[in-house]
């Protein structure tokens, strides 16, 4: 019996460390796709000028590309990947299900419907789409919520009312197409496919704002979501606030992809694929927040070079994930079924 | 004559789901220290019950008190280090090795910051060794066989280290063999730490042979309530069940065995 | 919880008691609605017309401009009776095959895998005649049927309705991004797209009706001699077998039927979602689950509703007009939710 807790100690204390090790992995891939996306281009700039850019001294050639054109991009990735990726791990998580990400179940067809509504219909423009965007995915969420309660919300119903929402919503959104003018049309394909191509310091801001308010609540509620896996009774006989920690964390996550969905447009499958992948690389046992995260952001970040550079034409960095996401996506599934999991 | 201490006390309560009742002016109290066991045909609310006893559904008359107080005042975490539930069908996180599942059942022990604490250590070594599962620790829980993840299950409910333990059918879809041994621990565990514990069997001569205290309900009503041999007679046996039946003394424990007709 | 709860099939309704009005008197109900929808359908556009209007341009004698635009309007009648009705027994027969009430083709990724089939088969393969379009997408249609079943049966449990809707919901994300990844580079094809994708029959003609015509009522057929193995399907696939029916066979039969009816809907007139998933509900209704009658009146109903979707959206939005994919999805969602949340699971 004394050599038992060494034992258990130990095991833990791998599982531990090789999470951490796995985050520091993470993080540096993140901070290199980030430095790779202000020195490559049409020119290419070394890690000295972009830094002087950075820094604030004036660079000739390398002040307005580095400056104006990349920073901004690399910066609205990184936070549109964040927050994709840890928005859509804690639907996934409170779901209990990897399938349940937020773009499957509306909460994205939401935000896109209002903001191509927006610039078709209303003829909005700039922050005021993003508004109304904002607003839209909010009320889809709650909506959704409402209408799954019934003593309760059950995870499956929740899921199903999404499915239903979101096929409404892109209908809607298919239709408001049908009537944009060309010019319109361009405008509004951002809010079909996500890129970061329209990227500037005006989407930055308010995006970092809201991560900077959100992301330490979510954080705060990490292990009652995990707790939450459980299973609602389990989690409540465990001193969990169930109804409370799902309205907290539905909220953040909603406002996390909401408001990356009106900066960037809804990126495919980085709220989908991002907590998989994370899990997969850090491990089971923890909160996967920070993880997924880091994955969301790697992913954006990749595509976009990818999808800018790599092929022939400049494909938004949707497109690029849309597109890696399916074959993913069946590989995912083989993988959990193999294991024993259930979806 | 001194009755036991009454932990956990179920006063005149009223359970129902939207507008179906379940259960109507039902009184219970479990005995401090014991076993008891809740039974009764498919539907007549023992789960409903149970969930009621562990705050999980609120009475739409009557109350639930645990130590005198109505469980909806306790705050949560406080409850939580009081009473310990292990429901019908927990799902474990994929992928989860043992330790760390157990080591969510400390969750009501642990700070805001969540620290890590020796006693923590202590607790969920403690939980694992009572268990028999110490050498599955690492082991990933979707690998285990049904037995052994029941066992887990209450080793998490263990590591709680409560003071009344709630099982919901714990023995359902197990073989005899492992619901023997399933029960066989709580019946230890009961014996050693003094664990107050209150479960839904379906079984009749299962509860029979482990419990203390034996409730029947029948239609969301306490039909009998009181030591299984005055429970388990042939006439509340035929009356809860719908079983004629002839009741003979179990050959090994002594306690009543009910055999149809 | 019900064996018919376990097994995930709508419950039988009211099978076995007696049902106020006779279900054929249900299924000739439905028909002369259908006949009369029809007739809205004819009439009602921007410009109205008469009896007398209506009654030469069928016949074919456009002597009035009132009897021309009726003539106009006739294609496009039948292709909403037949893609309704096809689609309506496409629902049906998917909602018996995989014992889920929750089975739609949109829902189930079916038509936007057909979409995909079609622009690839455009984009990369240069196709342009009409036919070829037909063939693969229901080529894509069946791909697509595969991969979602296959997913969503992965796991512990087999497939269950939840499974199975988010499988579907995940593929036509995934096709749906593939799709753009294709058109984006192409601008021609992507404005031709844009307007396939709605969803409508308002580019009806003869052509396209004869083209498809053939293909539908073979499938169709197929479809409604399945009747029997549904039943027995609907009781578990062991309670079948112990039937005497052929499981596999019939699964397979039934659901090429439903394949080649979504495939061909869609190819003529793009995806049109919720009819498969409403129409066998509502005649669950009437007339029980007993397949041998709720498949013929799925293709009546399904036929009565579209057309009346159609005259709504000519309506709603005079003198624009609204697709009737659209008004599907917006009064087919409300419906889905109410679902739902009828059936679906309890808190726990």
């Amino acid at each position: 019996m004394s050599t038992l807790p060494v034992a258990l100690v130990g095991g833990r204390r791998r599982r531990a460390s090789r999470r951490r090790r796995m985050l520091a992995l993470l993080g540096l891939l993140v901070a290199l796709a980030f430095a790779a996306s202000l020195m490559i281009g049409h020119t290419l700039y070394g890690p000295v000028d972009v830094i002087r850019v950075i820094v604030g001294q004036d660079v000739p050639g390398a002040s307005f590309t580095v400056g104006d054109l990349r920073l901004p991009r690399a910066a609205l990735g990184l936070l549109a990947g964040v927050a994709f990726g840890m928005g859509g791990v804690t639907f996934q998580t409170m779901l209990r299900n990897p399938l349940a990400a937020p773009d499957v179940i509306g909460i994205s067809s939401g935000a896109s419907a209002a903001g191509v509504f927006g610039i078709v219909v209303l003829g909005l423009s700039g922050p005021a789409v993003s508004l109304v965007a904002v607003v839209a995915a909010l009320g889809v969420a709650l909506l959704i919520y409402v209408l799954a309660w019934r003593d309760g919300v059950v995870g499956s119903r929740l899921v199903l009312i999404g499915i239903g929402v979101a096929a409404m919503l892109d209908s809607v959104v298919s239709w408001v197409l049908v009537r944009a003018s060309q010019w319109d049309l361009q405008a509004a394909m951002r809010w079909l496919t996500g890129s970061l191509n329209a990227a500037s310091w005006e989407l930055v801001v308010p995006l970092l704002v809201v991560l900077l308010f959100a992301v330490p609540v979510l954080l705060a509620q990490a292990r009652p979501l995990e707790l939450l896996q459980l299973g609602d009774d389990a989690a409540a006989a465990l001193g969990v606030r169930v109804e409370r920690t799902r309205l907290i964390v539905i909220v953040s996550a909603v406002l996390l992809i909401a408001c990356a969905t009106a900066a960037a447009g809804p990126i495919a499958f980085v709220a989908f694929l991002s907590g998989p992948i994370a899990a997969r690389s850090v491990g089971p046992g923890t909160s996967l927040l920070v993880p997924a995260g880091l994955v969301g952001a790697l992913v954006v970040l990749s595509a976009d070079q990818l999808g800018q550079w790599a092929l022939g034409t400049r494909y938004p960095v949707g497109v690029i994930t849309g597109a890696l996401g399916a074959p993913f996506l069946v590989y995912l599934l083989a993988r959990t079924h193999r294991s024993g999991g259930s979806l | 004559m001194n009755a036991p201490e009454n932990q956990l006390v179920v006063e005149r309560a009223s359970l129902s789901y939207g507008d179906r009742s379940i259960v109507t002016d039902l009184s219970l109290a479990l005995p401090e220290g014991g076993v008891t066991v809740i039974v009764g045909a498919n539907a007549c609310g023992k789960s409903t019950l149970l969930r009621a006893m562990a705050r999980l559904l609120r009475p739409t008359g009557g109350r639930v008190l645990l130590d005198g107080r109505d469980v909806h005042t306790i705050p949560t975490r406080q409850l939580a280090r009081r009473l310990g539930l292990m429901p019908q069908s927990p799902i474990a996180p994929e992928g989860i090795v043992v330790a760390d599942l157990v080591a969510r059942g400390r969750h009501p022990h642990q700070g805001p910051f969540g620290r890590w604490t020796t006693a923590d250590e202590a607790a969920v070594a403690a939980a694992l060794e009572a268990t028999g599962v110490s050498d599955l620790a690492d082991r990933p829980v979707d690998e285990l066989s049904g037995g052994q993840r029941q066992r887990v299950w209450i080793a998490m409910a263990l590591a709680q280290e409560t003071s009344v333990l709630l099982l919901d059918e714990p023995t359902t879809y197990l073989d005899l063999a492992h619901q023997i041994e399933v029960l066989d621990l709580l019946a230890r565990l009961n014996a050693e730490r003094g664990t107050t514990v209150a479960m839904v069997l379906h079984d009749l001569n299962l509860a029979a042979r482990y419990a203390d205290h034996l409730v029947a309900l029948r239609a969301g009503r306490v039909v009998a309530a009181g030591t299984p041999a005055d429970v388990v007679t042939e006439d509340i046996v035929e009356e809860v069940f719908g079983l004629p039946c002839m009741v003979v003394a179990d050959p090994v424990t002594g306690t009543p065995l009910v055999v149809p007709r | 919880m019900s064996l018919a709860q376990q097994l995930g099939r709508p419950a039988a309704v009211g099978a076995t008691r007696r049902r106020p009005v006779g279900r054929t008197t249900v299924l000739l109900v439905a028909l002369a609605a259908l006949g009369g929808a029809a007739v809205l359908s004819v009439a009602i556009g921007v410009r109205t017309v008469g009896w007398h209007d209506i009654a030469a341009g069928v016949a074919g004698h456009p002597d009035s401009v009132g009897a021309a635009a009726v003539a106009k309007r006739l294609p496009r009648t039948v292709l909403a009776v037949i893609v309704g009705g096809a689609l309506g027994l496409a629902g049906a027969v998917m909602q018996g095959v995989t014992r889920n009430p929750l089975a739609d083709p949109a829902l189930l990724g079916v038509t936007s895998g057909s979409a995909l089939a079609v622009v690839c088969g455009i984009a990369f393969f240069g196709l342009t005649a009409p036919s070829s379009y037909l063939v693969v997408a229901i080529l894509g249609a069946a791909l697509a049927a595969a991969v979602v079943y296959a997913i969503g049966s992965l796991g512990r449990g087999g497939h269950t309705p939840l499974k199975l809707a988010l499988a579907g919901a995940a593929c036509t994300a995934a096709f749906s991004s593939l799709v753009s990844a294709v058109l984006l580079p192409r601008i021609d094809v992507m404005n031709q797209f844009r307007f396939w994708q709605i969803g409508g029959v308002g580019g009806a003609d003869w052509d396209r009706i004869a083209m498809v015509a053939p293909l539908l009522t073979a499938a169709l057929l197929v479809g409604l001699s399945s009747a029997r193995g549904l039943d027995a399907l609907a009781l578990g696939d062991d309670a079948a077998a112990a039937l005497g029916v052929r499981v596999g066979r019939t699964r397979v039969h039934a659901g090429l039927a439903a394949i080649v009816l979504c495939g061909s809907a869609t190819a003529v007139a793009g995806p049109i979602g919720f009819v498969g998933l409403v129409v066998p509900h509502l005649c669950r209704l009437l007339v029980g689950s007993a397949h041998r009658w709720l498949l013929p009146l799925s293709v009546l109903v399904g036929a009565l509703l579209l057309t009346l979707a159609d005259v709504l959206g000519r309506v709603l939005t005079r003198p624009a007009e609204l697709d009737v994919g659209i008004v599907t999805a917006v009064l087919g969602a409300p419906f889905f939710i109410a679902l739902v949340r009828r059936t679906a699971g309890r808190a726990r």
